[in-house]
């Protein structure tokens, strides 16, 4: 698999980079990644803030409207999945500090996944039943 | 299954309250107060995709004082960790590791969250 030179030597410490260890050699790269995530969810989120609330006071009709716009459609699909995989990375940290046992640990790592992926799909569901 | 028996990291109310640590805690509070936002925007797309009765009703609920106080601390905990997201960054790469920097960055923050919070509540509801 062909690996972007960043991937590899951007963050990983350099005598982790010589041996070849660490993390199973993945662990810079997921840290790089929840930052690019991070990144993406603020840019959609800013975007988000100042223009989805306007809706909070005008009606169903011209919720649908603006939806019907693709690039409003897009971008809310894109701030729906990257925030949403933003708290799952986050809150999977949460988890991993506090609790201790390792079975409601795996448990509540999966209830996590299975419960915003849910949440996920559901709201990108929507979002193309009212664009399209 | 028991819990691992190994010791507990010390109780917070032993350590004397700092700027440093209270943004690190602050950090981790808006975290998890700011990821209960999925389930509330799941609804509001969700509760559009339904129809006309079942968007009305979300607004309803969303639009009550209850509702608004949601949104408000909604709207605080998202600057909170948005700036000390990017404090975690900065400390990261290795700046703002003095006292006198990471203290200063800190107050910052604080008041940046406040000023972003107010005005974007101002400009969303136009001072309601």
């Amino acid at each position: 698999m062909m690996k972007m030179k960043w991937q590899y030597d951007r963050f990983t410490n350099p005598m982790a980079r010589a041996r070849g260890l660490g993390s199973l050699q993945r662990g810079s790269h997921h840290w790089f990644m929840h930052r690019v995530v991070a990144l993406v969810s603020f840019l959609t989120l800013i975007w988000g803030i100042f223009t989805l609330p306007t809706f909070l006071n005008i009606s169903y009709a011209g919720f649908s409207d603006w939806l019907a716009n693709p690039v409003n459609a897009v971008l809310l699909m894109l701030l729906v999945v990257s925030n949403f995989y933003h708290a799952v990375l986050n809150l999977t940290e949460v988890i991993e500090d506090y609790v201790a046992c390792k079975f409601s640990k795996l448990t509540m790592l999966i209830c996590l996944r299975v419960g915003v992926f849910v949440c996920g799909a559901l709201a990108v569901f929507s979002i193309l039943k009212i664009a399209i | 299954m028991s819990a691992d028996p190994r010791p507990l990291s010390p109780h917070l109310q032993i350590w004397k309250w700092s700027l440093t640590m209270a943004l690190s805690i602050f950090h981790r509070a808006a975290n998890i107060a700011v990821a209960a936002g999925v389930v509330v925007l799941t609804w509001w797309l969700a509760a559009a995709a339904t129809g006309p009765a079942a968007y009305d009703q979300f607004i309803m609920v969303l639009s009550s004082p209850f509702g608004k106080l949601i949104l408000f601390g909604f709207l605080a905990a998202v600057y909170l960790h948005l700036f000390t997201g990017l404090r975690h960054f900065l400390m990261d790469m290795g700046y703002l590791l003095t006292i006198k920097t990471a203290d200063q960055f800190g107050a910052a923050i604080l008041l940046a969250t406040a000023f972003f919070t107010v005005f974007t509540w101002f400009f969303l509801t136009g001072g309601m």
